[in-house]
């Protein structure tokens, strides 16, 4: 090729210039005409130009009276035409449309300069560099440049018109940019560095294969503008390069086929998802549509939602003020109800507001009258969903139980006709919503009468328990075991000082119970309602099993009860069951539930629990399912758990034992006597053998008198532990038969909730059998290690137990020697007493011993009213027997007189 | 899609209905075209038994082969191509309502197209007679048994796929779309009315931004795409400056690229040296580095008289080069020096030309004989 330098010479930038674009944008030409074409007598028409010259020919331009007509012109390819027009751009004496083109092409280098350059595949698949990304002051440039086309430059007319048309200014400018650019990354080295001809070479190249990634499809918004007539601006963004978005009228404009075609299908969707939008698609450019106000209110509807669901956002004009929105107002007007039944009822109002601000009630006239979806609010232009209209214009709702007001207070959220409002509580509900937002905020004194000083938490509790049952709403204390339920719970009752109260608890807990109220609340009238020939006592504690209560509830429910608590209260999980029927007939003033497990890991459970306590506030079963347990266990809903956890806040309190506030408090061993009834078959079992080896005892002398009485101890021990191991059954039934078993349940189920891992400690082997034998039926891992238990099957057991993998650890006291650390244990359960505390010690030990981090808890199980619990009884008083116990262990009681014996070994009702 | 040939598989055995109104157009205008009812009835069951084989369409033709009891035939449906300047009212009927396009791109035909085209007296969908048919069949019906039934395929394919009707009459999907942008004209009598509006001011010359960074594909380096960038940007800043495009060889532009962007330079694969002498002066450097020339008589005087005024080291000459130990001069047609040095027994550019030899021999260090 040769230099431009002919081009010059001939004067060329004298002519007018017009440009003639093609495909690929490089093979696009600019045409020279008029008077000062020079003279190109030399060269024959059509002739490629052996100089860069140009090629001779003609050309069909439109003259400024409409007319049409052929006329001599000299082309040039966009790149030679480059320089020409450059120095057009700089020539005085240059033709105004060779000037125009050469100002383009200073736009054009001037993008290209600044690397603005971005491979595409054109109409006819070729490879081409166009011009791009154009940021906001490279198209405002386009566009003024564009205003300043002279006809001349676009004087070729549009195919098919009459009259007479040029084409439109701005598209041109972008073909011609477009096609310089395209000239610009080309070249022999180009192609020899890319390895490639494509988007290098200036030969044509078709790739088609290359248009989904030259082009990675489009978004589409809609820019909502004006106040008083609202237009909707369809708007066109680039996916591979996000900063890019042009209005479609930019889009239609430009070379970019492809995105108008994507483009179109999205308006076509976005359409169909809101109709008004149907009447861009009956112009030829989709450029804007205005929009009724009814338009706008349907977008402020759903349309805005609708589009979002095609994925057309909709971005509002700034200056419009959107944050108006409604929440309703509970309990504005009226006194707190002193309980929270079913009838009582408090006011619920709309409340509308800017912001944080309420509006007056001028305002909410003026919102209510409002025929449009934008009003004047407080100077300026605000956007009013029709809906908020609505609700100005309704402000009163119908009024809603008491229990439910103060539910909508503790979520932030009521549900208004199947919406989710924003709820503020004012009056006395914004008050009981106060109180109960803080845990810590009333002292109260421990009673006087409390034998006991509580520790800080339990005092917490009490100040808890005391403000919930005080304001006629129940509670839940679920607090870890071992953390004195029990007695926060006595504390209550004294510190009440109402009328009486029912605790309703398993069996096995009843001696529990009474032994604990006996001692920290000596004086308080405690009894029992169960068995046969009970009475219901109408004063001080009286505690029942859940069968009783079950079969008995019409009598119990004739008492006025200040304060009803079930213990465990897990055991009436499933609100169908007669129990759960049962307890809800039984009224009281308050109601407290208590349990030990983490009821909160099952949302029925905790509604079973709750609805008793709190009837109302969760709801019935089914709309609690729908409302809270399905989004929160089914769909992870994060938002709702977090509702939920401030709706049951204030009515649910556990604690750890590790928790920062409690675990200090907590001494590193507790020690607790666990009592336990016997069976009905226990019972009488346990007086036969008293019966007949008394009678042998006593006809007996010496050796043989000393073998039958440790054969009675051993016998009464046995029948204490359980029917089955005194009555060497080979394979028992072991439900319901031993008080001590179904303790053992109770602990466990608490403790494996925890996550707690125990140590069940036994003299007997065939006890610790059996007692494995029934975990196992219960789905309750166990392992068992005794003195038979060889050495490394022993180690292999201490790693299992100590990585968690086994959570019960089942020993008999013999087998429990040395060499063993168990440090994983938590709890310790001595079923059986070995009468020695040094042994029990020397066992708990295994546990808790250095390297303990947790409190140990030590239960020790001891059958009311038998052996066992008088020499407890003796242990704890220390009287001579205990010592030569502890000095003699079970052969001290042989030398016992028949009578002395008799005494000890006697069945007594009671403790 | 841009291909003016388009395959597609035949339906197989299967009672279909058409579906949409184009394609109940289409059957119409061939039961309307048919004379007897019989071999309509039979090519619907050859149809309907999935008798035709794959169908091809292109500009003007629908084709396939039907295999019939004896033997199978080839047959061909026509429809005459729109002329040129039907295809122009017929795109600008489709550019009046972006609906339009919008609709084809979701496989519809809007009946309100059709309609905006026939009134500007283009009938895109086939009347009566517009359907020709050729088999190699001996029967003389028209259409044939095998016609007919490649007509009923037709139909269901055109009911899938609308643009096939476009492409029967000449254009591609790709065609039509780029051929039914609205051109917003503006007319000419109001275009020169306006006059010759001022230029806006030239945009100043910005620095070149971060390289663009292109998603990686195969078969093509986006690396040396993005370099690509770069280099045309400094291109674009010289022809900004000179207005002026240097027009180069293909080796030129190798050693060009190899030395402004020295990461292409093993690319190209490019001479060290050429890229020192593109360094030194461009394509006169370039030229200077293999070639030799004789300087005229006046030039050589001129620079005898200089060399001697400076009181240079007397040189070895030959034709332009001036050889002193080693360090050498050659002489340019630009009239400038240009200083070279020996590595290796090669020939080396070093330092800038000058048209002082004594200034372009300071370039070289000087070494004592």
């Amino acid at each position: 090729m040769s230099s431009l330098g002919g081009a010059l010479n001939t004067g060329l930038e004298r002519c007018a210039a017009v440009f003639e674009a093609a495909d690929p944008p490089r093979l696009s030409t600019v045409a020279f005409y008029g008077d000062h074409l020079p003279d190109l007598d030399g060269l024959e028409r059509g002739d490629q130009s052996s100089d860069g010259a140009g090629v001779p020919g003609s050309l069909v331009v439109a003259l400024p009276d409409g007319s049409k007509r052929e006329v001599a012109a000299v082309r040039l390819p966009v790149a030679d035409a480059v320089p020409v027009l450059s120095q057009a751009r700089r020539a005085g004496h240059a033709h105004p449309a060779a000037a125009f083109w050469g100002a383009a092409v200073v736009v054009a280098l001037q993008l290209v300069a600044r690397g603005r350059v971005r491979p595409a595949v054109t109409d006819g698949d070729f490879d081409a560099w166009r011009v791009g990304p154009l940021d906001p002051a490279d198209l405002r440039r386009v566009r003024d440049l564009a205003d300043a086309m002279p006809a001349h430059a676009r004087a070729i007319p549009l195919a098919g018109r009459d009259p007479v048309e040029l084409p439109g200014a701005e598209p041109l400018v972008r073909s011609f940019l477009d096609a310089v650019a395209d000239t610009m990354p080309r070249g022999a080295a180009a192609v020899h560095a890319l390895g490639s001809p494509v988007f290098a070479s200036p030969a044509p190249q078709r790739v088609p294969h290359l248009r989904t990634w030259a082009d990675q499809g489009v978004r589409v918004s809609l820019r909502i503008e004006g106040l008083e007539e609202f237009r909707a601006v369809v708007q066109v963004h680039s996916l591979a390069d996000p900063s890019l978005v042009v209005d479609a009228a930019e889009l239609w404009a430009g070379a970019d086929r492809r995105a108008r075609s994507d483009a179109m299908v999205v308006l076509r969707r976005a359409a169909r998802a809101f109709p008004p939008l149907e009447r861009l698609l009956d112009l030829p450019v989709p450029d804007e549509v205005v929009l009724l106000d009814s338009d706008v209110e349907e977008l402020l509807r759903d349309g805005a939602v609708r589009l979002a669901g095609v994925g057309v956002d909709v971005h509002w004009p700034k200056d419009l003020v959107r944050d108006l929105s409604a929440r309703v107002v509970l309990g504005d007007r009226g006194d707190r109800p002193a309980f929270f039944g079913p009838d009582q009822l408090t006011t619920v109002n709309w409340q509308l507001a800017l912001g944080d601000d309420p509006l007056t009630p001028d305002e909410l006239d003026r919102l209510a009258e409002a025929h449009r979806p934008v009003v004047r609010l407080r100077d300026r232009w605000t956007l009013v969903d029709p809906d908020l209209a609505r609700k100005a214009r309704e402000r009163d709702l119908k009024p809603v139980a008491a229990i439910d007001a103060l539910g909508a207070a503790l979520t932030g959220v009521a549900e208004i006709d199947g919406e989710q409002v924003p709820v503020a509580a004012t009056g006395w509900l914004d008050d009981v919503r106060a109180k109960l937002a803080l845990l810590d905020s009333e002292p109260v004194e421990p009673p006087a009468a409390l034998h006991a000083t509580l520790r800080d938490y339990q005092l917490r509790g009490l100040r808890w328990l005391d403000r919930m049952t005080s304001l006629g709403l129940g509670a839940c204390l679920a607090d870890d075991m071992g953390l004195g339920k029990t007695i926060t719970l006595i504390a209550l009752h004294l510190h009440r000082a109402g009328g009486p109260t029912l605790v309703v608890c398993p069996a096995s807990l009843l001696g529990n119970w009474q032994r604990e109220i006996e001692k920290f609340a000596p004086g308080v009238p405690v009894t029992r309602y169960h068995g046969s020939g009970r009475e219901v006592a109408h004063e001080g504690f009286v505690l029942t099993t859940y069968g009783t209560m079950r079969v008995d509830a019409d009598r119990l429910a004739e008492v006025e009860w200040d304060l009803a608590v079930a213990d465990e209260a897990q055991h009436v999980k499933n609100p169908s069951s007669d129990t759960a029927k049962a307890l809800r007939r039984i009224p009281a003033t308050a109601r407290v539930a208590l349990t030990g497990t983490p009821v909160e890991n099952s949302l029925t459970e905790l509604w079973a629990i709750l609805d008793w306590t709190t009837p109302g506030l969760l709801g019935g079963l089914p709309a609690f399912k729908a409302r809270w347990a399905k989004p929160i266990e089914a769909d992870r809903d994060r938002a709702t758990a977090d509702r939920f956890a401030a709706l049951i806040r204030p009515f649910l309190l556990r604690r750890r034992k590790s928790d920062p506030g409690v675990a200090p408090e907590l001494p590193p061993k507790t020690e607790t006597d666990r009592p336990v009834a016997l069976t009905r078959e226990q019972a009488a079992l346990y007086e036969a053998v008293v019966r007949e080896l008394m009678a042998e005892i006593a006809e007996a002398d010496g050796i043989a008198r000393r073998g039958r009485v440790v054969k009675l101890l051993t016998g009464l021990k046995q029948v204490c532990n359980h029917p089955a191991q005194y009555l060497k059954e080979s394979s028992p039934r072991l439900e319901g038969r031993s008080g001590k078993l179904e303790l053992l349940d109770e602990l466990l189920d608490t403790i494996l909730a925890e996550d707690g891992a125990v140590l069940v400690f036994t003299q007997y082997v065939s006890m610790a059998r059996l007692i494995g034998k029934h975990l196992t039926a219960r789905g309750v891992d166990s392992q068992l290690l005794h003195g038979g238990t060889p050495v490394p099957a022993r180690e292999e057991m201490v790693r299992r137990f100590q990585d968690g993998e086994v959570p019960v650890f089942l020993l008999s006291l013999k087998a429990a020697g040395t060499g063993l650390n168990l440090t994983r244990a938590d709890h310790v359960v001595h079923y059986d007493r070995w009468w020695n505390p040094a042994v029990e010690d020397q066992a708990t030990d295994r546990a808790y011993r250095i390297g303990q981090t947790k409190p140990v808890q030590v239960h020790r199980l001891v059958a009311e009213g038998t052996i066992e619990d008088r020499i407890a009884a003796m242990l704890r008083a220390k009287r001579d027997l205990a010592s030569s116990v502890l000095a003699h262990g079970e052969a001290a009681f042989t030398e016992l007189s028949d009578a002395e014996l008799a005494d000890l070994v006697e069945l007594r009702s009671g403790s | 899609m841009s291909t003016r040939v388009q395959g597609f598989p035949a339906f197989g055995k299967g009672v279909r209905h058409t579906r949409t109104w184009w394609g109940r157009t289409w059957s119409q205008a061939l039961e309307d075209t048919s004379l007897d009812q019989k071999p309509l009835r039979q090519g619907r069951k050859y149809a309907n038994a999935g008798l035709v084989g794959p169908i091809s369409v292109s500009p003007g033709r629908i084709s396939a082969a039907v295999h019939d009891t004896d033997d199978t035939h080839q047959t061909t449906v026509r429809l005459a191509e729109f002329t040129e300047p039907q295809w122009t009212r017929f795109l600008a009927a489709v550019a009046a309502k972006a609906g339009h396009l919008a609709a084809l791109l979701d496989r519809e035909m809007p009946r309100e197209l059709a309609e905006a085209a026939a009134d500007a007296g283009v009938d895109l969908l086939p009347g009566i007679g517009d359907l020709d048919f050729e088999c190699t069949c001996p029967d003389w019906e028209l259409p044939c048994r095998h016609a007919a039934a490649l007509c009923h395929q037709a139909s269901w394919l055109l009911d899938t796929d609308p643009w096939l009707l476009l492409l029967l009459r000449g254009r591609t999907q790709e065609e039509v779309v780029a051929g039914a942008r609205p051109t917003t004209g503006v007319l000419a009598t109001t275009a020169y009315a306006a006059g010759t509006p001022p230029l806006p001011p030239d945009p100043p010359v910005e620095d070149l931004g971060a390289l663009p960074e292109f998603t990686p594909i195969e078969d093509l380096d986006v690396e040396v795409l993005s370099l690509l960038v770069a280099d045309a940007a400094a291109k674009a800043r010289d022809l900004l400056h000179t207005a002026t495009r240097p027009h180069l060889t293909d080796r030129e532009d190798l050693v060009r690229l190899a030395t402004t962007h020295p990461t292409l330079a093993d690319r190209v694969s490019a001479d060290p040296r050429e890229v020192a002498a593109w360094r030194q002066a461009g394509p006169i450097g370039l030229s200077l580095l293999d070639d030799t020339w004789t300087p005229p008589k006046p030039d050589l005087n001129r620079a005898r008289t200089a060399w001697h005024d400076a009181e240079l080291p007397p040189a070895t000459t030959w034709r332009n080069r001036w050889t002193v130990h080693t360090g050498q001069l050659r002489y340019g047609p630009d009239h400038r020096w240009y200083p070279y040095r020996k590595h290796d027994n090669t020939w080396w550019p070093t330092g800038t030309p000058n048209r002082d030899p004594a200034a372009a021999l300071s370039e070289l260090p000087t070494e004592q004989p």
